[in-house]
């Protein structure tokens, strides 16, 4: 048995490691939890996507989070432009007319691609929401269409 | 060699508590992503583990508490493993969050999935190496201590 108390008593130790590290950086105090529940329960969670989810369909739009110039060299087939780096993503409206169920967001960066899917998530209200490691880099190499030139 | 092992693993962690702590915040989030648990058990493990690890590969280094630590750290690496694997399986795109925002960059995938594999071998070794679970049975293997 004696392993196990030993093991409990680390897991108190580590316990009061964290309250102490916590409190004595005055980095996270009880005042702030409600507010990181709340943050946590605002988060969903971001699926990958595999080269049958992102094929062209009905009810699929693929979002392009990269700067202005990229998009415009080369894209996605009928992607729609919402990039990351937009001080007021707010601008960016669902396209009028168009039933989504899933959305496939494309970026640079895997977090700034998590980011923009969490944003879909919020604002869109669109629960399937799918990014890949790679970004356009993986949806060329998955063989997936794109299109070039100016966007529609 | 068996100490060599607690080392190491003693390391890992200590160095994933360390990173974490430097960051509650993001940790518990790192947590939340793996969509296991309730918001608030995320937030309340994320606040939580970094000082178990830190507390586990401590005790790995420096001797102390030498089974407890190596079972503790075999049940942490078993639950990564999980929360890997589980994340892996339903194709949920997360950050490992393993070791902080330091090195916070690399996603889960199967090379973190190794690298749990490789903590919960050493952490079994270095349990076994102090008396494994003839501790259970009683407390003769560990008064007699193993032999070095």
């Amino acid at each position: 048995m004696r392993p196990l108390f030993e093991a409990a008593a680390l897991a108190v130790a580590g316990a009061a490691l964290s309250f102490l590290s916590t409190a004595v950086g005055g980095r996270v105090g009880p005042g702030d939890l409600p507010q990181m529940v709340l943050a946590l329960e605002a988060q969903a969670p971001v699926l990958l996507w595999r080269a049958a989810d992102a094929a062209p369909r009905d009810g699929l739009l693929v979002l392009d989070g990269r700067a202005a110039d990229a998009h415009r060299r080369q894209r996605p087939a009928g992607a729609v432009h919402v990039p990351f780096a937009a001080r007021d993503r707010q601008a960016y409206a669902l396209p009028e007319g168009r039933q989504v169920d899933a959305v496939v967001v494309v970026a640079d960066d895997p977090a700034e691609a998590r980011a923009l899917a969490q944003w879909v998530v919020r604002e869109w209200g669109v629960t399937e929401v799918a990014t890949r490691r790679g970004g356009f880099e993986a949806w060329r190499a998955a063989g997936l269409p794109t299109e070039e030139g100016e966007p529609r | 060699m068996r100490r060599a092992v607690e080392v190491a693993v003693g390391l890992v962690f200590l160095a994933a508590g360390a990173l974490k702590a430097a960051d509650p915040v993001q940790a518990a989030m790192a947590v939340d992503a793996y969509d296991l648990l309730p918001p608030r058990a995320a937030l309340a493990v994320g606040l939580w583990l970094p000082g178990v690890e830190a507390a586990v590969g401590a005790a790995l280094l420096a001797g102390w508490f030498a089974r407890g630590a190596a079972a503790l750290a075999a049940a942490l690496s078993v639950a990564f493993l999980a929360a890997v694997g589980g994340a892996a399986v339903r194709g949920l795109d997360v950050q490992c969050g393993c070791f902080g925002p330091l090195l916070g960059a690399f996603d889960a995938g199967w090379h973190t999935a190794a690298l749990d594999l490789a903590l919960l071998a050493g952490a079994v070794y270095a349990w076994r190496g102090r008396g494994g679970a003839g501790a259970f049975r009683g407390a003769a293997a560990y008064d007699a201590g193993p032999k070095e």
